[in-house]
């Protein structure tokens, strides 16, 4: 029994997975969420934000392959601005960028008004080099939006002369350009913080921990999180439940594994 | 339930579910979508970048009269000589370009990001006293631990000199240490792949099938 405990076919493991992951989903149990300091620095340093005259750089740098652990972060920190009025610049350093933006302002079209409190200035190439050149000419990096408007005609970039006029910068991302880029090229102690996809957390702590990023949104928990602090559930809360209950699968068959191993071990050494 | 009448929905669900069962086995419909995928990635991408050349290059060169954006556009079109198997070397030009502007816009900032302040930031004390001089035992057990596993790490990567005895315990230490964040960064793997297959089934069993909430 214990030698057929390692070898549990893969189909069976999935299986079971989807049915743990699939019912949460459809009726979530309510698990108790806590909030993670690096959540709370994002929200306690929007909340401070001053609608009159800070303006926010939202920067998509984000992919389609990593969108469902940074997208909902995305969503909840636009709620989060839009519903204080807060104006946002969205840019984006990956192709894919502008596209999310996109997605977003239409998604919360209520909360904005299009070239007044929020703005697409869709994508710009290179990567850090791409960073770099932005962050030095934010101004004049970008002659019209995504959408065709000319930059210099809309309301919202009219008081953006140098970086400095960004009260904080988000910037939500599955690699490169990301955090590192933005941390060689801004100014030291600039207020900085990341969404990252889970993958990356442990590399990126580090950077918080040091006082580098001024508040740090850990893949979907990170936006689950942020949606309970706002105190609106969206697509991260949703999805805790299951993603819960996938961990205590995954867990328990690591258990049962290494348990069949020792098993399987000790019975070995008995027959011989 | 409320399955979506949008054609799109239907398409990328069904594109999911075709990718999906590579799990089961591979099979002509998952090769299917992984091309599909592969092409529209791609094709957006030179798109999107094809756009940025006429915005940036092309555009202010040919309105304005921007004469010093020939040199970039024509180090761009020297990275394709690697096309011609004669004249390939010349794209070496343009790729050493590349390559000295990358390094020198990094180098003076990975200098004070990664290295000083994370260097800085490891710098603790041992002891952590309050604003009112009381003794703060949680975080100064977690600035001992960070410094040991700091220190030890680093330790562990000294070969200058044989590691045996007292030296043997601290590069072990180090080891243990590593092997803690490895766990740690499996454990994050584990719990991003879950986060993208619940954005999956939540696409699937929700934005097309309408059976979530």
């Amino acid at each position: 029994m214990w030698q057929k405990l390692q070898n549990i076919d893969r189909r069976i493991i999935y299986t079971l997975l989807l049915i743990v992951l699939f019912v949460p989903m459809a009726k979530p149990l309510g698990i108790p969420l806590s909030v993670n300091e690096t959540t709370q620095t994002v929200f306690d340093t929007i909340e401070a934000l001053d609608p009159q005259s800070d303006t926010v750089l939202f920067v998509l740098d984000y992919s389609v392959g990593g969108q469902a652990d940074v997208h909902p972060q995305a969503v909840a920190v636009a709620k989060h601005l839009g519903r204080r009025g807060i104006k946002t610049v969205m840019v984006g350093f990956v192709t894919d960028g502008p596209m999310f933006a996109e997605q977003i302002i239409a998604e919360l079209g209520d909360r904005f008004t299009y070239g007044e409190t929020v703005i697409n200035l869709g994508y710009m190439s290179g990567g850090e080099t791409a960073v770099k050149s932005f962050v030095e000419d934010p101004k004049n990096s970008f002659e019209n939006d995504h959408r065709g408007n000319r930059v210099a005609n809309t309301p919202i970039m009219s008081g953006i002369e140098t970086i400095k006029d960004f009260s904080y910068i988000i910037d939500f991302q599955t690699g490169a350009p990301g955090y590192q880029d933005f941390l060689r090229q801004l100014p030291a102690g600039f207020p900085y913080a990341a969404g990252i996809v889970t993958v990356c957390v442990p590399n990126v702590i580090p950077y918080y921990n040091s006082g580098q990023l001024h508040g740090l949104l850990q893949g979907l928990r990170g936006a689950a999180e942020y949606e309970v602090v706002l105190g609106e559930p969206g697509e991260g809360a949703a999805r805790m439940d299951a993603q819960s209950m996938g961990h205590v699968v995954i867990i328990a068959f690591i258990v049962v594994g290494n348990l069949a191993y020792f098993m399987t071990k000790r019975s070995v050494k008995k027959s011989a | 339930m409320n399955i979506s009448t949008n054609p799109w929905v239907w398409f990328m669900g069904i594109g999911m579910l075709c990718l999906f069962s590579f799990i089961y086995k591979e099979n002509p419909m998952y090769r299917l979508f992984e091309h599909i995928y592969v092409g529209a990635s791609a094709g957006y991408a030179v798109v999107v970048n094809f756009g940025n050349i006429l915005d940036r290059a092309w555009t202010p060169l040919t309105t304005k009269g921007e004469v010093n954006l020939i040199i970039p556009i024509i180090l761009g079109l020297l990275l394709y000589t690697r096309f011609f198997k004669q004249i390939a070397w010349v794209s070496r030009w343009s790729m050493s370009f590349l390559v000295g502007i990358g390094v020198g816009i990094s180098t003076f900032g990975l200098l004070q990001s990664q290295l000083l302040a994370q260097s800085r930031a490891a710098m603790v004390p041992l002891i952590v006293r309050g604003s009112d001089g009381s003794f703060i035992l949680s975080q100064s057990i977690n600035n001992i631990i960070m410094v040991a596993g700091v220190l030890s790490v680093i330790f562990y990567f000294f070969f200058a000199m044989e590691q045996k005895g007292a030296a043997k315990q601290v590069s072990g230490f180090g080891r243990y240490v590593m092997m803690i964040t490895f766990g740690v960064a499996f454990g994050n793997v584990a719990m991003g792949r879950l986060s993208l297959l619940l954005g999956a089934m939540s696409d699937i069993f929700g934005k097309w099938l309408g059976i979530l909430g």
